[in-house]
């Protein structure tokens, strides 16, 4: 009856609850898209990451992780025995030899990391070849060494397809060495940062400029199954490693990105408790004022044998309802904009210089957990509580007889 | 028969002669390298960075023999007073008094500019071997600064680590001064230029003084070496360029 009554009592007047139903409608589904934004950006970035550059698992000499120096490399037949146990779980992998090195113009001079891959298998683990804007992933062999540089960094060296860059690095004998290289492909990744630090060259080709033998590699990408799960995965690989081999999985080579992911759902909630505060404000004003309105009805009731609980009950149950319907079709409301935009995508491309220097990409696709539907509903119920508080030790502490009479 | 002979011999004599007179591209570039190095000579230079905001001014001595080993002393400014540079072969070592370390210039650091001026710490170690990276051409004779000049090409060979696309040089005829360098990216259009004047005697043999390095496309920015004094031949051995000694030197 008093549950019936609340509710008939919210639309008693219609213009004001549907003020503050549309207010909590329009905070709710806005706070819940942004934060599916801000989910959807994290874990495109997360991906591209894993995809372009980490991979899930990445294997080293042990000394080559804590010191990156080119003599630090292992050999592939001792490798590949280790990993026999592990052919399940991998899905792809691909050798490569690192090097920190220079590349030089005849206009400027950038500090890069050198990555000589294997043409044909590179590609299944990392994604590279799909950003190539002009030339090729690599040609067939030619009098010239090649590489492959990113739009980035062939506008800071001032170079273009076919023209020479000259690198310089130590070979594993910590000799100095020049060797002139070719572009033949020019890319360019969604990360400003990873575009301006790195070159791709043939694992063949930098082998013999690092005096290096064939089958000597300094680094294992390893793209695992999609049921894998990497953490557990890696602790158990790193098992059936040699002591002086070091499996790491992408959350311990980037720590930070793990981190973001974190800081940016601590930012989620703040961002939620901020709407929810201005909420509150408005649901204590507005019920405040009912209180108010209804002073001799209130009176009356009360007079009639209604008890405080009866009283207090009758408003909270309003307040809760005035709120939760607006946290209801918020909810929905942005149920079908995430999905419709999850699916679209959103385009920021007017900015997209400004979110590839964060290596971030200029398309979002939002998303969201179900749970977070389902505790924002919750917390908003709980905010209606928190509300009605004011406003029910108002009408109690009536006095009856004044009451009346007013 | 004999008229024969001496005909021969006449035409052998001329040919020759002509032969000796027309120096190829090669042998000039060779004979101005030989002069600026001696086999071994020591001095003291001065360079001026100029830049568009403020310029400073570095003075050092030098010691070197060949091209593979150098030393080099810097005596002003007071903050970087004794500090040394070395070169052996390939490698470039730098000593730091006021920190007490030795360090061996990486890789990561060679394109780095060399004390703030227009010359990278490569450019003192790397001589590209002329042979082996360039084709040599003569393009003909100019003046520059009041001396005939051979006017040569440097095109570097397509594999060698050259960043240029070509290198220009003038030479002064009989006085292998090199007054004139020109350095081109590889569209042919010119980044750096560096200029010599001021013939000066130095020990047995005259010099340009003063050099200038301007990189063209950059505004207001040069730098000067001077040199004040240089002698040649002065009797170094190698084993004179080793870190102990560099801790030594003043």
């Amino acid at each position: 009856m008093i549950a019936k009554l609340a509710w008939r009592n919210v639309w008693r007047n219609k213009v004001r609850s549907l003020v503050v139903i549309i207010a909590t409608t329009l905070g709710i589904s806005g706070a819940l898209f942004i934060a599916a934004l801000i989910s959807g950006m994290m874990d495109k970035w997360v991906q591209n990451q894993i995809e372009t550059e980490l991979s899930d698992i990445q294997i080293h000499q042990e000394d080559f992780v804590i010191e990156e120096d080119q003599k630090f490399f292992f050999e592939k037949e001792d490798l590949e025995r280790q990993l026999t146990a592990f052919a399940n779980e991998i899905k792809e992998k691909a050798y490569r030899i690192k090097a920190e090195g220079l590349a030089m113009s005849a206009h400027n001079t950038y500090q890069v990391i050198l990555l000589g891959v294997d043409p044909d298998q590179e590609p299944k683990v990392t994604n590279i070849s799909n950003y190539i804007r002009e030339g090729a992933y690599f040609k067939e062999p030619g009098r010239i060494k090649q590489i492959l540089i990113s739009q980035k960094l062939a506008d800071e060296l001032k170079v273009r397809m076919n023209s020479k860059v000259v690198i310089n690095l130590s070979d594993i004998e910590g000799e100095i060495v020049g060797e002139a290289f070719k572009v033949v492909g020019i890319f360019k990744t969604s990360s400003g940062i990873f575009d301006e630090s790195h070159v791709f060259v043939k694992n063949d080709e930098f082998a013999k400029v690092l005096k290096m033998k064939p089958g000597q590699y300094h680094e294992l990408a390893i793209r695992t199954g999609e049921e894998v799960e990497v953490e557990a995965f890696q602790t158990e690989l790193q098992q059936g490693l040699d002591a002086d081999l070091m499996a790491e999985s992408w959350i311990q080579m980037s720590p930070a990105l793990k981190m973001t992911e974190g800081y940016m759902d601590t930012f989620n909630w703040i961002l939620l408790s901020v709407v929810l505060t201005a909420l509150i404000f408005g649901i204590i004003n507005t019920m405040l004022m009912v209180v108010l309105e209804r002073t001799r009805e209130i009176g009356m009731l009360r007079s009639l044998g209604l008890n405080d609980r009866k009283v207090g009950l009758m408003f909270i149950l309003e307040t809760i309802y005035l709120s939760i319907t607006g946290a209801i079709v918020g909810n929905i409301l942005s149920f079908f904009l995430i999905n419709y935009f999850g699916n679209k995508g959103i385009h920021f491309e007017s900015w997209e210089e400004g979110f590839e220097a964060y290596g971030l990409q200029a398309v979002i696709y939002p998303i969201l957990e179900l749970n977070f539907y389902v505790l924002v509903t919750l917390l908003v119920f709980f905010t209606g509580l928190l509300a009605s508080y004011f406003p029910v030790r108002k009408a109690i502490r009536l006095d009856i007889s004044t009451a009346i009479r007013n | 028969m004999l008229k024969k002979v001496t005909s021969t011999l006449l035409f052998l004599i001329l040919f020759s002669s002509a032969f000796s007179q027309d120096l190829t591209a090669v042998e000039i570039v060779q004979k101005s390298i030989d002069l600026i190095n001696g086999k071994t000579n020591q001095g003291e230079t001065q360079m001026t960075i100029v830049r568009p905001k403020y310029e400073r001014t570095i003075a050092m001595k030098s010691w070197s023999y060949g091209s593979d080993y150098f030393m080099i002393y810097i005596t002003e400014p007071a903050r970087d007073k004794g500090q040394v540079f070395m070169k052996r072969e390939k490698d470039m070592w730098n000593w730091m008094p006021s920190v007490s370390r030795m360090i061996k210039i990486p890789s990561s650091m060679m394109a780095q500019s060399w004390m703030g001026s227009d010359f990278t710490n490569d450019d003192l170690v790397k001589m590209n071997s002329l042979e082996k990276d360039y084709t040599q051409r003569l393009l003909g004779e100019e003046e520059v600064g009041g001396y005939p000049c051979y006017q040569i090409e440097l095109i570097p060979r397509p594999e060698s680590a050259v960043v240029w696309g070509k290198v220009v040089i003038w030479i002064a005829k009989g006085e292998w001064y090199q007054m004139k360098t020109e350095f081109y990216d590889e569209d042919m259009e010119i980044v750096n230029r560096m200029e010599s004047s001021q013939i000066t005697q130095f020990g047995d043999r005259k010099l340009p003084a003063k050099m200038v390095m301007t990189p063209v496309n950059k505004k207001g920015q040069s730098t000067v070496i001077i040199t004040r004094k240089m002698e040649f031949d002065v009797g170094l051995e190698s084993d004179f360029f080793s870190q102990q000694n560099m801790k030594k030197v003043r």
